[in-house]
């Protein structure tokens, strides 16, 4: 069966946006992705698709070790084996020997000590992919190991093995709001429990690869699959110790990021960049699917003890949350960028979930151990928190006796709703919404039951149960340098030219912004080609990362285009003698909007503004509103919107086996207004996937520190047989500060997918599965421990 | 993912001993995985009869890997890697990839892919529960490029074609420098990585009987997710029973991925002989069958939950056999 | 040592060392990139090739193995000006995300409708269970092999 799609369209609410949906030629529009033929085709070069020739090959040597001192790094016998060119060493980086996208406490190459399985000890370059990798069994480092720590609540015991020298804990932030100890006064019915999540892997199919240039007037060039090409200059310019000015980064497509590759292309590309500097050749470095999985980011593990009290009506009256966040051996995108900027931060703000709670407190720990690092994926820290707190809601309903629907409809966030943080959200949430047409959709009230007694699962083979989540997404990264630039060029033929930092990596980023530019000006889509990123040619746009691509670079692109649109305007006015107040352009055509007959042809009126002078450039730039956020209190603005979202699962349970099959996913979301429907889909269905993945499968196991499944043989994702049936439904209530009224979309899919499943599987079989993944082995115990 | 051998566990502890240890530990235990880029072998022999196969084994003594499909063999490559100075590629060889019915035999050639396996209207009919162990392997491109000879060569212990070749009694037929000999499929694996087969043999065909008018037989395969996986569990049955008395005149158990071999469990297969089929026999032959598997814990389960799961599979196939029993009209 | 075969509807010859694996014969020695390596130990079918019109995978291949057969690599399917109703059908229907599972996809779906010209979604599923896409979900890849099989019999 196909699934059956449904679009609700919200009534508009008196927001200002700046056009009335009915009058969009291109934005709101089912457009076909500007990359989908080169990509079928398999035209489209990926950055392991680049030509080799040229290309010394880079390698490098990586630590058995989980924590070791260096003594010695003989590098000799490597040296002399025909066909190297260098080995480097940590004494060889001329500048700052460090790279992180926050804090850069990781090591290009470790000299002291090596802090997880898989830390740089040394970098080989070689004429052959062949002698780079003999070389690597040629090097010969002695090491003394140190006793080391797999464990965030471990590590911040006093006398815990310290991993980096100004101790294991990284960050605190916490929130006080009220007074929790009174709020569980009033409370009569009280639910406390510790939840678990595992690292996990985003096994983005393209594994990463790096290509580096230097150029003989003291530049270097650096290309590959880059999330944030501006971070990865950032951290190659102090390593090379050169200004910025001379470090060009140039993104090539990536085969999927999710959060992964704002990380690992920093990793790759900062050992590359330092290789060919040294080698004053270019160096070219693959990392193959092990090494990803052994090396670079992960999502964050943690342990969370949440506490939640309600009155016997359901009203929520008290919240309180510890975090033991495990940050693994590098700072990655863990700590906070102020004021709300870092995985961490935002994992402690998303806690409380999206409910009403007056008295709320929540201790946030970010801790250093051996492992390897926790970084950005896709939710950032969200769907940690959301599994946490959408589970708790089931147990506090299961003790309530109450739907857990009715539950979350009577305490979540609605207009004019005061979040924990103390922030009042007064424009573009229809959370509610999206919880009404889910049900409808999903016939929750006719599916939905009371969970069985063990007798009842006990009768039958296979058990079918429901469960819902619902979930909130900040648009943005919550840090004051947020802002992001367009450049926008329109050329005498009508054609555009767009400059964006903003990089593609499927979810369809250069669909979307070009839809934009052109509605914007007034073109087709098929006129508006965007660049690859490049750092020497576009303007900063921050990274690609916090759902913040189509609403902040939007904003910027919609600026740009109306500063170039003006000259258009301008030479247009001059052809038709009409005011260029009164000219209205669409479709490549610009006519007067009150006699519609009269009109001149965009590229005519192009043409004209090039041959008179005017300006043929437009610029944006443009920052959210500027947020707030103390770390001690927990109190601000930290993000300036959020996307709001409810999830309904059914599952089916095999209950002498455990195995979990996920039927359907109903998904509803409020997101402002679709740009491209289809790709907003997309998202959707992407990110419930791997949703479905984090809940039943997906975990990157560790034994002594070291990573027991590197490929995918062992490292489980969803394969095609494992999809349920999803059905996405889009709610467009405009976000003030959107183009269009447009928020984001790319993260909030994959958050509260897992708690819907683990729900569902209470309410199939009653047990409650507290640490993800709930792969089947889990279910059964689970299942045999009810029995007794 | 090959046809079936698990990588992590077993079979590192087997090649290790075999091959990778040189008398020297390795200094760098986690970039190996991933150290591997290119194999190494200088000779690739394609051989167009048996005979020639055995020959340039002999010749190359130790040296030497028969290659059918080649998927195991190259994923274990990137793995372990291992020095071999020539393949001997067999899949040319005319006619060792078919599959035939002839005097209530059926043969199968050893280089018949999972596909060829699955979609043989010759096993469709005649013997069912191997073409549904066959559709079940690893993936659509696995059961296109993988062979019958290299599941059962490779000997994993989670092979899915061997438990439902072992409840059908197999045979399998070895081509050597001495002649052919044929060797009962339960006596054909040795241990994990292990076979009876000498380095200079060859497995040609694999030999059996037609399932019984009177029979059925089912396969059921347990894995992480529903595709793309190695079994945790698998277990063939193949039954028969007296229709009136509802006694068990025949019963036969394969077990895959539970013991360091694919196995029988014959202690089970014992207590249900000659037993009306009830409930309480069914549980207490799973119980015999959970009692008789030594699975392993590893990355993928644990060896208690391997064995309950044994529990419930057999129970599982028994029942499944007899629905189809039921409905057939003897 | 010499390997004769047809690729992409030509017949080549190509000298390749025996221990060269077929995903690296394609995208190195004969500049075919559209093949992508995604795992290297046949997991994620990102090589998927078709060999005499069935799906394999190019990285657990040896050249050696290609002797004879007729391969044809994402580069092969469509002519120049035309794409194939499937790669059609992936780009209309959304089932393009990052773009790096999708030449394996659309082989594999190329095979599966060949097989199999009128699937359920059930049987498109399972026909690509060995392409993993950490992308799209999936569903909007069986839309699109569902409507490509339809126009196809038309």
């Amino acid at each position: 069966m196909k699934g059956e799609k449904r679009k609700v369209i919200l009534k508009e609410k008196k927001v200002e946006i700046p056009l009335a949906k009915e009058e969009l030629e291109v934005v709101g529009k089912q457009v076909i992705r500007k990359d989908g033929y080169e990509k079928v085709t398999g035209r489209l070069k990926f950055g392991a698709d680049f030509d080799k020739a040229g290309f010394l090959h880079g390698k490098v040597l990586r630590s058995p070790h989980a924590h070791a001192l260096i003594k010695k790094v003989d590098v000799e016998k490597a040296k002399a084996l025909p066909g190297v060119v260098a080995i480097l060493t940590a004494e060889d980086v001329p500048g700052r020997n460090g790279f992180g996208a926050i804090i850069p406490d990781q090591p290009v190459i470790c000299g002291e000590k090596v802090r997880f399985i898989g830390d740089g000890v040394a970098l080989v370059a070689a004429e052959s992919e062949e002698a780079a990798i003999e070389a690597l069994k040629l090097i010969d480092v002695e090491y003394e190991p140190l006793s080391a720590v797999f464990s965030p609540v471990e590590a911040m015991k006093p006398g815990a093995p310290k991993v980096h020298e100004n101790g294991n804990l990284l960050t605190t932030v916490r929130i006080r709001k009220g007074d929790t100890e009174k709020g569980f006064q009033e409370a009569e019915v009280i639910v406390e429990q510790t939840y678990s999540l595992p690292f996990v892997e985003h096994a983005y199919m393209e594994p990463d690869v790096a290509m580096a240039i230097p150029h003989e007037d003291g530049t270097i060039t650096v290309k590959g699959p880059m999330q944030a090409p501006f971070t990865v200059r950032r951290n190659i310019a102090p390593v090379l110790h050169i200004p910025i000015s001379k470090v060009q980064c140039v993104q090539t497509h990536l085969g999927g990021g999710f959060g992964g590759k704002e990380d690992s292309s920093i990793d790759i590309g900062v050992r590359a960049a330092l290789l060919a500097w040294k080698t004053k050749r270019p160096v070219r470095m693959e990392y193959e699917r092990e090494e990803v999985t052994l090396s670079t980011a992960k999502r964050h593990p943690m342990i969370i003890q949440c506490k939640v009290g309600a009155k016997r009506d359901g009203t929520l009256t008290a919240l309180e949350g510890t975090i033991y966040n495990e940050q693994g051996a590098y700072a990655s995108l863990g700590p906070i960028i102020p004021p709300a900027g870092g995985t961490h931060a935002h994992a402690v703000i998303m806690l409380p979930g999206p409910y009403v709670i007056p008295h709320v407190k929540v201790d946030g720990y970010l801790v250093y151990t051996n492992h390897p690092y926790g970084g950005a994926m896709r939710g950032f820290g969200a769907p940690q928190v959301n599994f946490v707190h959408e589970s708790i809601i089931d147990e506090l309903a299961e003790a309530l006796q109450m739907n857990p629907y009715d539950l979350r409809m009577k305490n979540c966030f609605e207009l004019g709703s005061v979040t924990a943080t103390g922030q009042v959200l007064d424009q573009s949430i229809a959370l509610k919404e999206t919880m009404r047409s889910a049900a409808d959709q999903f016939e929750w009230f006719k599916r939905w039951r009371p969970p069985p007694s063990k007798e009842e699962v006990e009768k039958v083979e296979k058990r079918r149960g429901v469960g819902m989540a619902i979930g909130w997404y900040r648009t943005s990264i919550g840090t004051f340098s947020d802002g992001c630039g367009a450049n926008v060029y329109v050329h005498e033929d009508g054609s555009v030219i767009l400059h964006t930092g903003i990089t593609e990596m499927g979810q369809g980023s250069h669909t979307v912004l070009a839809q934009i530019a052109a509605e914007e000006l007034g073109v087709r889509i098929e006129d508006v080609r965007i660049v690859v990123p490049d750092t020497d040619i576009v303007p900063e746009a921050g990274p690609t990362v916090g759902s913040r691509s189509t609403t902040l670079m939007g904003n910027a692109i919609i600026m740009a285009s109306q500063a170039v649109k003006a000259s258009i305007l301008e030479a247009a006015s001059e052809i038709l003698g009409v005011p260029a107040e009164r000219l209205v352009a669409r479709n490549r055509l610009i006519f007067d909007r009150d006699d519609q007959t009269r009109g001149v042809e965009f590229k005519e009126a192009a043409r004209r503004a090039l041959a008179t002078g005017k300006r043929m450039m437009g610029q944006g730039w443009w920052a959210p509103p500027r947020p707030s956020f103390d770390v001690e209190t927990g109190q601000g603005y930290p993000y300036f919107v959020y996307t709001y979202n409810t999830q309904m699962a059914e599952v089916e349970v095999d209950t002498k086996t455990g195995h979990v099959e996920v039927i359907k996913v109903v998904a509803c979301f409020d997101i402002g207004r679709a740009i491209n429907p289809i790709l907003v889909e997309g998202q959707i269905e992407g990110g419930i996937m791997m949703g479905l993945g984090y809940a039943m499968m997906e975990e990157v196991l560790l034994k002594e520190g070291k990573v027991q499944n590197l490929n995918f043989q062992d490292y489980m994702i969803p394969t095609a047989m494992d999809a349920p049936e999803i059905v996405p439904m889009i709610l467009e209530d405009p976000n003030r500060y959107g183009p269009f009224g447009a928020k984001g979309i790319g993260e909030m899919p994959n958050i509260p997918t897992a708690p819907a499943i683990i729900n569902a599987v209470a309410n199939a079989v009653g047990v409650r599965i507290r640490d993800l993944p709930a792969h089947s082995e889990k279910v059964f115990h689970a299942m045999r421990g009810r029995r007794g | 993912m090959g046809v079936g051998w698990p990588r992590n566990d077993v079979s590192q502890a087997v090649l290790k001993r075999k091959t990778f240890q040189k008398g020297k530990v390795m200094r760098d235990p986690v970039s190996k995985s991933h150290l591997w880029k290119k194999p190494c072998w200088e000779k690739y022999f394609r051989v167009k009869t048996p005979g020639e196969a055995v020959q340039i084994l002999e010749e190359l003594q130790g040296e030497s890997r028969v290659i059918a499909g080649g998927t195991d063999l190259l994923a274990r490559m990137r793995q372990e890697g291992f020095g071999v100075k020539a393949l001997v590629d067999i899949t040319c060889i005319p006619g060792l990839g078919e599959i035939r019915s002839e005097d209530g035999l059926i043969r199968l050639g050893a280089v018949a892919t999972p596909k060829d396996l699955s979609q043989s209207s010759v096993l469709r009919e005649k013997a069912f529960c191997l073409a549904q162990a066959a559709s079940q392997i690893g993936t659509p491109q696995i059961r296109n490029l993988g062979t019958l000879g290299g599941n059962l060569c490779n000997a994993s212990p989670a092979a899915d074609l061997a438990p439902p070749l072992l409840i059908f009694e197999a045979k399998a037929k070895i081509a050597g420098g001495k002649g052919e000999r044929e060797v009962p499929l339960d006596s054909f694996f040795t241990g994990p990585g292990q076979t009876v087969l000498n380095p200079s043999e060859i497995l040609k065909e694999i030999i059996i009987p037609e399932l019984r008018l009177d029979a059925s037989a089912t396969f059921l395969k347990l894995g992480r997710r529903k595709a793309a996986d190695l079994a945790l569990v698998s277990v063939a049955v193949l039954l028969a029973m007296d229709r009136k008395e509802r006694t068990c005149q025949l019963i036969r158990i394969g077990l895959g991925s539970v013991a360091p071999t694919p196995i029988r469990a014959k202690q089970a297969e014992a207590f249900l002989i000659g037993r009306r089929l009830d409930d309480r026999s069914i549980q207490e032959a799973a119980q015999s069958a959970m009692r008789e598997s030594q699975p392993i814990s590893d990355v993928r389960a644990s060896s208690q939950y391997r064995r309950e799961m044994v529990g419930v599979m057999v129970e599982r196939a028994i029942r499944k056999c007899l629905e189809q029993l039921e409905g057939k009209d003897v | 040592m010499k390997i004769s075969f047809i690729l992409n509807g030509k017949k080549i010859e190509i000298d390749a060392p025996p221990d060269r694996r077929v995903v690296d014969l394609l995208r190195e020695d004969l500049n075919l990139t559209g093949t992508k390596e995604g795992c290297g130990e046949g997991e994620c079918g990102a090589c998927t090739i078709l060999v005499n019109g069935e799906s394999r995978l190019s990285c657990l291949m040896l050249a050696p193995q290609l002797e004879g057969q007729k391969v044809t690599t994402i580069e092969g399917l469509a002519s120049a000006e035309k794409l194939h109703p499937i790669q059609q059908a992936f780009v209309e229907f959304g089932a393009v995300q990052c773009g790096f599972c999708s030449p394996g996809m659309v082989l594999a779906s190329t095979n599966l409708l060949q097989k199999n010209p009128n699937p359920s979604r059930a049987e498109i599923r399972e026909g690509i269970s060995g392409n993993f896409c950490r992308c799209t979900g999936y569903q909007k890849i069986v839309d699109a092999v569902e409507a490509a099989a339809r126009k196809m019999k038309i």
